[in-house]
């Protein structure tokens, strides 16, 4: 059963984080002497007070049993996006609720999709904020949770395994604490990194600080209207390099970190299967724009746009709506692909791909020895058969939303390419798709019912869909 | 010499006959009653009743001046322990049989080191290691290396249309090898330049390993690569097996057929690239389905002699060409040859073989024994002062049932003739009957000194 008490004792502590996050750009607001200082001090307020009257009121010291796992994850993720919409509320540059609330999600959950199509008149806080939001649901809001909460103990683990994408998880420490905790402070170093190289290489503080912020967590929102494009050479390679990082398993940086080596990654599947879909599309993709750019700028170009969908960051130097059919097949497929398992990219991800394919192989070589056991392997583990259908599920739920949400998005007047990329890039955390919703516009025009069912799209697509479905299944709820 | 053996099952029954044949004094401590009194009744040995990893049972065996202490109870565990307490009291040798590789084969650590035992033995590891040897030269019958490797002995079988049937012995250029026994109707010959070589003999020859596909290939006989290998049974044997064959990246497909579910999920899980199926492997339609006949070899190693028996004739009859099958029973072993199975393997055999060969280190470096009549290959150092230093072969008296298969003199091989001289620290592979070992190891041995 779900007790209500937990999830209140629970949404409060999150609030409390989420509370703390605004007050980061309270600061920014006096830094540059913005008239909306005075609403934003009182929404972070607002936020923390709510938290703390919440985890007050309702004290819990009881262990979380399965159930509430998923509820404190998915729950908390839908009290987070709306209390972390009350700025843009009342800062007064969105139109409607909807406008916020799409903002939001897609802030937290790292798609970068906006409803902005001016970014650059925007307040800094608010800039500040809409960045803060990828970098803590890079992530995950819930992991940093865990990370910093003493004493969490076993009642981390439903919690931890609901937010951290990929189908095989890999505990880098006996205690989930621990692996949070390890998780995030990689996180943190490699983030310190990549602010120091864009500081350096030309980028005020205010932008390289925003941009690592959505960068590494493969999120999209830029301070620029015209995105990376902006900026000149350098600064997109080490773009395109750390992006590249973002959509690799932090759990192997954090080895290659303390072991000092880097044969983890060569050693793991799923990053070999990660670098040879990327090179394979940088090829295609450069092959499609020998026409249009210079050799240096071509391969610039391509890896660029092929690395930041692929990690399902969705920033753009270039409008690849006017290229060629080639390369937008190319990005359209990237779309559904993402990058790999326990990295901040969205998407279906490179390690259920490979278990698919080798699922296929193995039931067509099933096809001539009938009776034979064949194990799927997944690095040196074999999985169980429970695990694969869990995979396979996953890829036909995937595809069902992603029709159903096209349907409702025609329903809604949306021309088929807009509608069905608005869906795909939703889903997949990507941000940008085809048509009206390219890298050069915005998801503005939208009616509100989109918006919100792009809103539960978005989350449904950073949980990894089964912790917010099955909320929606009644025998969730009965006592049994 | 003083000997404990620990389990009078098969495995300790078989070396408790061998030991008290070579005049050990053999203390045997059994904890089932009716075992021990089969023992008591058919061997010339002391039985004790009891536990071998009791202090009580084992210092009432005197093992404090045991020389050698042999723990092969069906308890792995209880072997290790049983060694471990043997090595506090002062047990010169401990040998145990430890089934479980995960006790063994750990990368860090020498387990023998660790646990005090001086040679941890698995019976089914040895088969599997044996029938690997025959994977990778599927021309012979049996085989084994001398002289770390650089001699091979190999066992062919003559059929009708080989070169050599119908030939005398002195007649074979045998420069590049030496025959140094014929195995007739189960008697094992040493034979002289007179003898004649028959259809249906199995003939053992002795020739540098970098030689040996050149001196085949003189025979007639072509090599063929084992490209598809079934397996019949993914019991321990089995697994070993494939597992060797994954581990040494050998280009060869294998296909493991095993009954029970349970056992061929594991396996299906604990090898890569072997394919598992889960199937009657007695049931010819499954055989046929799964393509047996193309396979170049045929093992069959569940723990059922009569299922190995059966598959192997049927995989036969598909087309398979050769078949090994592990025999538990060693009475019908010489009958599995007469109705076509081409190499029937006796874990039993195996391992006191493997024992043996390490009791016996010393002045002598390895010995192997083959067949049943008990011929030795006995690898040994020729000692400064022994009788047969600088001489040469044909002036030395040797015994009848005795020759010389190859001499190692650093890094040489030596193929010996009857000019070839014996200098001091020479390695001599020499093969003989068990009549003359004593005499040979006399000719060079310092003073004709015999082993224990």
């Amino acid at each position: 059963m779900v007790r209500s008490k937990v999830i209140f004792n629970y949404m409060g502590k999150i609030l409390i984080i989420i509370g703390i996050a605004m007050l980061l750009c309270v600061s920014w607001s006096i830094y540059y002497g913005e008239d909306i200082v005075w609403k934003l001090t009182f929404v972070s307020l607002f936020t923390i007070l709510t938290g703390v009257s919440l985890s007050i009121t309702f004290r819990n010291n009881q262990a979380l049993n399965y159930r509430e796992g998923f509820a404190i994850v998915s729950i908390g993720w839908i009290v987070a996006s709306i209390f972390g919409s009350l700025p843009y509320v009342v800062s007064g540059h969105v139109f409607t609720y909807a406008d916020a609330i799409f903002e939001t999600v897609s802030g937290f959950s790292t798609t970068g999709a906006t409803i902005f199509s001016d970014v650059e008149i925007l307040p800094k806080s608010l800039l500040f904020w809409r960045s803060l939001t990828q970098w803590l649901g890079g992530m995950g809001i819930m992991a940093l949770f865990i990370a910093i909460t003493v004493g969490i103990g076993v009642r981390g683990n439903q919690i931890f395994r609901a937010e951290i994408p990929g189908p095989v998880s890999n505990k880098i420490s006996p205690r989930i604490r621990e692996t949070a905790k390890y998780l995030w402070l990689t996180y943190v170093a490699i983030s310190a990194v990549l602010f120091l190289l864009l500081w350096l290489f030309g980028m005020d503080l205010f932008d390289a600080l925003c941009h690592t912020f959505s960068t590494m967590a493969t999120g999209g929102f830029s301070t620029r209207n015209q995105s990376i494009g902006y900026y000149g050479p350098v600064i997109q390679w080490i773009i395109i390099v750390f992006m590249f990082i973002g959509g690799t398993n932090f759990a192997l940086h954090y080895f290659a970190f303390t072991k000092r080596t880097l044969s983890g990654y060569f050693q793991n599947k799923e990053f070999k299967f990660y670098a040879l879909i990327v090179l394979v599309a940088t090829v295609l993709s450069t092959i499609g724009l020998l026409s249009i750019y210079g050799v240096g700028e071509n391969l610039r170009t391509s890896l660029f746009h092929v690395v930041s969908i692929m990690t399902t960051t969705g920033f753009v130097t270039a409008d690849y709506n006017s290229w060629f059919s080639l390369n937008k097949a190319v990005i359209l497929v990237l779309m559904f692909i993402g990058a790999s398992a326990g990295s901040t990219s969205g998407n279906i991800k490179v390690g259920r791909y490979l278990i698919m394919f080798q699922r296929a192989k193995i039931e067509l070589r099933q096809m001539v020895h009938p009776r034979a056991l064949i194990s799927l392997r997944f690095g040196d583990k074999v999985l169980n058969d429970s695990l694969i259908i869990n995979v396979l599920q996953f890829f036909f739920i995937y595809m069902m939303i992603i029709l159903i949400g096209t349907v409702i998005m025609g329903a809604l007047g949306l021309d088929l390419l807009t509608g069905f990329t608005a869906v795909v890039a939703c889903m997949g955390n990507v941000g940008p798709g085809f048509g009206a919703v390219g890298p050069t516009s915005n998801y503005a025009f939208i009616p509100d019912v989109g918006k919100y069912i792009l809103s539960v799209i978005m989350l449904l697509g950073r949980l990894e869909i089964y912790p917010l479905l099955v909320l929606f299944l009644p025998e969730y709820w009965k006592d049994r | 010499m003083k000997s404990i053996i620990i389990g009078a099952g098969k495995l300790g029954f078989s070396i408790a006959e061998l030991l008290s044949s070579e005049e050990h004094d053999v203390v045997v401590i059994e904890e089932n009653e009716e075992r021990a009194a089969i023992v008591d009744n058919l061997l010339d040995v002391q039985v004790l009743h009891g536990s071998g990893a009791s202090w009580r049972t084992l210092e009432s065996a005197g093992v404090r001046s045991a020389d050698m202490f042999v723990a092969v109870t069906e308890i792995d565990e209880l072997n290790m322990i049983a060694c471990l307490l043997a090595k506090q009291y002062g047990a010169k040798t401990t040998i145990a049989r430890v089934r479980n590789i995960d006790y063994v084969e750990t990368p860090h650590f020498s387990p023998e080191a660790l646990l005090g035992v001086d040679l941890i033995i698995n019976p089914e590891r040895v088969i599997a290691q044996e029938i690997a040897k025959i994977v990778k030269n599927p021309e012979a019958l049996d085989l084994d290396y001398y002289a770390d490797g650089r001699v091979q002995l190999m066992a062919l079988l003559i059929t009708e249309d080989s070169l050599l049937a119908g030939s005398k012995l002195k007649d074979l250029d045998t420069a590049k090898y030496v025959i140094v026994s014929v195995l007739r109707k189960h008697e094992m010959i040493v034979p002289s330049g007179e003898n004649e070589i028959l259809a249906g003999d199995q003939i053992y020859v002795m020739a540098n390993t970098s030689e040996m596909p050149e001196v085949l290939k003189g025979f007639g006989i072509h090599r063929k690569r084992v490209e598809n290998l079934t397996i019949l049974g993914a019991g321990r044997t089995g697994c070993y097996l494939a597992e060797i064959i994954e581990n040494e990246r050998l280009p060869i497909s294998v296909k493991i057929i095993e009954k029970d579910v349970k056992k061929a999920k594991e396996a299906s899980n604990r090898l890569i690239t072997a394919l598992v199926i889960n199937a009657d492997g007695s049931d010819l339609e499954i055989l046929e389905t799964e393509n047996v006949g193309q396979s170049e070899l045929f093992v069959a190693v569940t723990n059922d002699d009569k299922i190995n028996l059966l598959s192997s004739l049927i995989a036969k009859k598909l087309g398979v060409k050769k078949t090994i099958a592990k025999v538990g029973r060693t009475d019908i072993m010489p009958l599995m040859e007469e109705i076509g199975i081409d190499i029937p393997l006796n874990p039993r055999i195996l391992t006191a073989g493997v024992i043996l060969k390490y009791i016996r280190r010393g002045d002598i470096v390895s010995v192997t024994v083959f067949g049943e009549d008990r011929a030795e290959m006995i690898e040994l150092v020729a000692q400064p002062n022994s009788i047969a230093i600088s001489k040469k072969l044909k002036k030395i008296k040797f015994p009848t049932g005795a020759v010389v298969g190859a001499i190692v003199r650093g890094e040489e091989v030596i193929i010996p003739s009857g000019d070839s001289l014996i200098e001091p620290h020479d390695h001599l592979m020499v093969f003989c009957l068990p009549k003359s070992i004593h005499k040979v190891e006399k000719l060079f041995i310092n003073g004709g000194k015999f082993r224990w």
